[in-house]
């Protein structure tokens, strides 16, 4: 049932409908699980307003900043079956297949984050040269309905396959625009400090999910 | 730390929205899906099993095909007179107030959407009123969000997206009209 706010409740909803969690594994070389790590709070930016308001309003032109900083009108913000050009990797989206950084990404910088955050701050670029990550494709995983929840995961695979050891401190997601040099994103969160040490040969694994509640 | 809000206002009392539904989220995993991937089964307002598409084709255009026009009451929001609580398999509105200036009926005006605000509060909002050209007082008990994607043939079919029970009944008297907003907000 809604609940109707009040001065008591105003500040923060007594639950919240929708949410995003995260979860990282780093494996080792033979794919054990050395560290594990999960959200608190989800961090959820203005990009995700804007994505379901371009769902529900069609034709609309109105704009935000996507992940290159310049405002991009939103109104075919979905996979595009024009040019087949999807917002979020697959099969396609090893190392983004070339294209502007999308689906889940991984960053080197834990500056707070604010609800108009449209990128990570430091992203770290996909490859194998020094401080990079090789960023496998990305895993979209059927919607799972019980009695008051509904959600579904998306999992990537990142690699280390330089020498050096690479500190994470930041994640987020973003989505593709129709056309591929552009992205927005959706949301973004932060890992203290000192970060999550992905060691040279290294893996992490990391897990985002949407869920829904009903009380 | 950010959180997304959404709030549901009815005439001029503000509530926590407690609605997105199990459709809802079969949507944005198929919208967030590589292509071909994005058709998804989902049950329209008939409770009909119908597999439509979750993102933008040249058929599809996003969840909507346009902004639904006044005194359409097939989609867009809706309101009701059900009072069961909300399911997570909700399908369709309980009771829904049909469209018109009969005994009981509302006259729905034509659907608007925005996006604005400031930080921290950048939201979406869909905006919509409802007016009592009755002669006597039409109680509002549920609003729902009814959306309308297509096949990939491009047949469309109506889908309930979130259902909210209120926590208590809102009279719109005759004559009056009672505006609903759905905002889907950023909150630090």
């Amino acid at each position: 049932m809604a609940i109707l706010i009040t001065e008591e409740n105003k500040d923060r909803p007594p639950k919240q409908p929708l949410r995003v969690t995260w979860a990282i594994e780093v494996l080792d070389k033979d794919m054990k699980t050395v560290i594990e790590r999960k959200s608190g709070e989800n961090s959820l930016v203005a990009g995700f307003a804007f994505m379901i308001f371009n769902a529900v309003s069609f034709a609309d032109a109105t704009t935000e900043h996507d992940t290159a900083g310049n405002l991009s009108v939103g109104y075919q913000w979905f996979p595009n079956s024009m040019s087949a050009v999807s917002c979020f990797p697959t099969t396609s989206g090893y190392n983004h297949g070339g294209w502007t950084p999308y689906g889940i990404v991984l960053g080197t910088n834990n500056t707070g984050v604010t609800a108009d955050d449209y990128k990570l701050n430091t992203l770290i670029a996909a490859g194998s040269a020094a401080s990079q990550l090789n960023y496998w494709p990305q895993t979209n995983n059927a919607v799972v309905t019980d009695a008051t929840t509904s959600s579904f995961r998306q999992d990537r695979m990142f690699q280390n396959a330089t020498a050096g050891t690479i500190t994470v401190k930041e994640l987020g997601f973003y989505s593709l625009y129709r056309v591929t040099t552009n992205a927005f994103c959706l949301c973004r969160d932060i890992i203290a400090d000192p970060g999550t040490d992905i060691l040279a040969g290294q893996y992490m694994f990391v897990h985002y999910t949407i869920t829904i509640t009903e009380a | 730390m950010t959180r997304l809000d959404w709030i549901l206002k009815v005439g001029d009392k503000k509530y926590w929205m407690d609605s997105p539904v199990e459709n809802f989220m079969l949507l944005l995993n198929a919208a967030m899906a590589t292509y071909p991937n994005n058709y998804v089964a989902v049950k329209d307002t008939s409770n009909t099993a119908r597999t439509v598409g979750a993102h933008w084709t040249a058929v599809n255009t996003n969840w909507v095909p346009a902004q639904p026009a006044a005194a359409n009451d097939n989609y867009g929001i809706l309101c009701g007179s059900g009072d069961t609580a909300v399911d997570i398999l909700n399908y369709a509105m309980e009771t829904k107030i049909a469209n018109g200036s009969g005994a009981g009926q509302l006259s729905y005006s034509i659907q608007t959407t925005a996006y604005g605000g400031a930080t921290p509060n950048k939201y979406a909002k869909i905006m919509r009123t409802f007016t009592n050209n009755t002669a006597n007082p039409v109680t509002v008990k549920e609003v729902g969000l009814v959306v309308n994607p297509a096949t990939s043939a491009g047949v469309r079919y109506y889908v309930l997206i979130t259902r909210d029970v209120l926590p208590a009944p809102v009279a719109v008297a005759a004559g009056d009209t009672m505006p609903v907003e759905i905002y889907i907000q950023t909150t630090c």
